[in-house]
């Protein structure tokens, strides 16, 4: 069975390996599900995956049934769908969780071009943000006094704790991130050597996270 | 202790607690809130308890309409217990939403010595989380510890059963082998008995 | 994370195997593997490994660091040192549990291997436990943690990192003056602070 291997990428002109697309996939869908926010999206990566997987899929059809080859395609491709689906599912259930500020913050970054949303997921999430308060006022709000009727839109959000503790490993050196002192009078700086491991605050190493200099884990 | 908001159950049964307040003016009409009162007026300088939602409003008045007094468990005796070995108290039994009232109420405490004891009294009781978390006698070792810290304790344990359960998987294939040869009997000894 | 996801990530690592069957190069997403020659050893990642050992269409080469020298070495290491001894195998856990669990027929003085990587595991996890003890005391808002592998700092979630938030929240919530020094605690040799 001769497969192709290499996925060119239509946006630019670099080559990407299929191997390297399910690395970049594997790490982000570590990292999402070890961050407490949500991050910003890796549509590409998913839908080159995607097309990978759909090209795989035809190419075992015309092996026979019994064939070892197709049965070790296949677990390798299971393997790939379960991170894809978890990926996803993990990124749905923030976005129903902290829907709230997701979308406001969202509203901004789309001005800018930088959002964290592919286009169905925003869909997705105001979607699910109106069929919220309208189940609310039909089971609650609708049936108390008129002065308590109203969706208190930010007394509803739920924000991610970014000041929670991760694990991290530093993939390359980052000098001086800067831990706060509570009491901001005592910020402390450390390094994070390449391939050293800790434990700290999300929230002085969200940037991090997200440009890859760091992995969670 | 989870993350606070505005729907957060914990913290609404959190502001449910009671705390020793003194009256600061006569209130009118307000003499169920005192047990032992006689009058249908709270008088100037009744020592009531009232939960802390209540007793937080009365405060934030202007001015207060009470003086907030901590509760026994925030008090020197039960500190220097607490500083001198936390593991010790049976937060369960004396104040089980110990950390989370003591958030609220250390604002009470002009020293910050509330503060510092349940700063000092969270390190020191950690290594209890440890021990229930991986105990046998899960029981006893939750017993002592206040709400949040079971919640821990629970998940710290569940995560101890998952990892067990990982690896003891496929590590006894005999013990397998055995049921399904046991299984087989039993029908066997079933389908003789037709 | 569950376990059996830690070990799923484990599962990408390459090991070698012994084939009894011959195949031409197999163009796999992650990787080309192969080709198949029988009776000559190549790699594969772990899974791939597991599956034809269980279909019978291979032996497992049991990885260098699974001979009982070099795990008698790491014992004692283990036991002699009060830091995190750096594994050979950033999943040496699972590597071990699913080679002794799938091919323990492959792998001479399985039943000793397996009882030597259960005692360093358990020497290391008690090593975790005082660790997290002494992290906690020292003022709990920053570690260093090298050479623990993913399923050990995955043993200490989500009890480590929620008894660090709690901490801060109560020291954050009760405004307490600022503390003499951000406290640092270290996990390991290479940790630039004061020891566990």
């Amino acid at each position: 069975m001769d497969l192709e291997d290499d996925i060119e990428f239509s946006n630019d002109e670099e080559e990407i390996t299929a191997d390297t697309v399910l690395k970049t996939l594997q790490s982000a869908w570590q990292n999402e599900r070890l961050a407490p926010e949500i991050l910003p999206h890796r549509n590409d990566m998913v839908e080159c995956m995607l097309g990978q997987i759909q090209h795989m899929e035809r190419n075992i059809n015309k092996l026979p049934k019994t064939d070892l080859r197709a049965s070790i395609h296949k677990m390798e491709l299971s393997r790939i769908k379960f991170i894809i689906c978890n990926y996803l599912k993990t990124r749905l259930n923030k976005i129903e969780k902290y829907c709230i500020p997701i979308l406001n913050e969202e509203k901004q970054r789309i001005d800018s071009g930088t959002n964290y949303l592919t286009p169905s997921e925003y869909k997705y999430a105001q979607e699910y943000l109106l069929n919220l308060e309208s189940h609310l006022k039909t089971v609650v709000l609708n049936k108390v006094p008129n002065n308590m009727q109203t969706f208190e839109m930010s007394k509803m959000a739920v924000y991610p704790n970014l000041q929670t503790h991760v694990f991290l490993q530093a993939n390359e050196t980052v000098n001086g991130v800067v831990l706060e002192d509570i009491f901001g009078d005592q910020d402390e700086e450390i390094d994070l050597e390449e391939g050293s491991q800790h434990i700290l605050q999300y929230k002085p190493i969200a940037d991090l996270v997200k440009n890859g200099k760091v992995q969670l884990i | 202790m989870t993350n606070s908001n505005y729907l957060n159950i914990s913290d609404i049964l959190v502001s449910n607690e009671k705390i020793p307040c003194k009256i600061l003016q006569d209130l009118p009409k307000m003499g169920f809130l005192d047990p032992s009162a006689t009058e249908d007026d709270l008088k100037v300088g009744s020592n009531v308890e009232i939960p802390l939602w209540l007793g937080e409003t009365l405060y934030s008045r202007r001015p207060p309409l009470v003086s907030v007094d901590l509760p026994k468990i925030y008090k020197d005796a039960y500190r220097e217990i607490l500083n001198a070995d936390a593991c010790t108290i049976d937060l369960h039994k004396f104040a089980q939403y110990f950390y989370e009232l003591g958030c609220y109420i250390a604002k009470y405490d002009i020293k910050g010595e509330v503060a510092t004891t349940l700063v000092n009294t969270f390190k020191q009781r950690f290594r209890m989380l440890l021990a229930a978390s991986v105990s046998n006698d899960s029981i006893g070792t939750m017993q002592p510890l206040s709400v949040s810290e079971r919640e821990r304790a629970a998940a710290a344990a569940a995560t101890e059963h998952a990892l067990s359960a990982w690896l003891q998987r496929g590590d006894s294939p005999l013990t397998t082998a055995c049921m399904v040869a046991n299984h087989r009997k039993r029908k066997r000894a079933e389908m003789e008995m037709l | 994370m569950d376990p059996y996801e830690i070990e799923f990530i484990g599962e990408n690592r390459i090991i070698s195997i012994i084939p009894n069957f011959s195949y031409d190069k197999i163009y796999l997403i992650c990787g080309e593997f192969g080709p198949f020659r029988a009776g000559l050893p190549l790699n594969v990642p772990l899974w791939l490994a597991i599956m034809l050992k269980q279909k019978q269409k291979c032996r497992i080469v049991p990885p260098d660091w699974m001979e009982m020298d070099n795990l008698e070495n790491l014992k004692e290491e283990e036991k002699r040192s009060r830091f995190f001894t750096k594994m050979p195998n950033a999943h040496y856990m699972v590597e071990a549990k699913l080679i002794l669990g799938a091919a323990g027929d492959d792998i001479p003085n399985s039943a000793e291997i397996k009882t030597i990587i259960k005692d360093i595991w358990d020497i290391r996890m008690s090593k975790l436990r005082t660790s997290m003890d002494a992290l906690m005391k020292s003022g709990g808002s920053y570690g260093r943690l090298d050479h623990l592998t993913m399923m050990e700092i995955n043993s200490v979630k989500p009890l480590l990192p929620a008894a660090m938030d709690d901490l801060l929240r109560i020291q954050m919530m009760a405004k307490k003056p600022a503390p003499a020094s951000l406290n640092n605690s270290t996990f390991s040799q290479s940790g630039n602070s004061q020891n566990v």
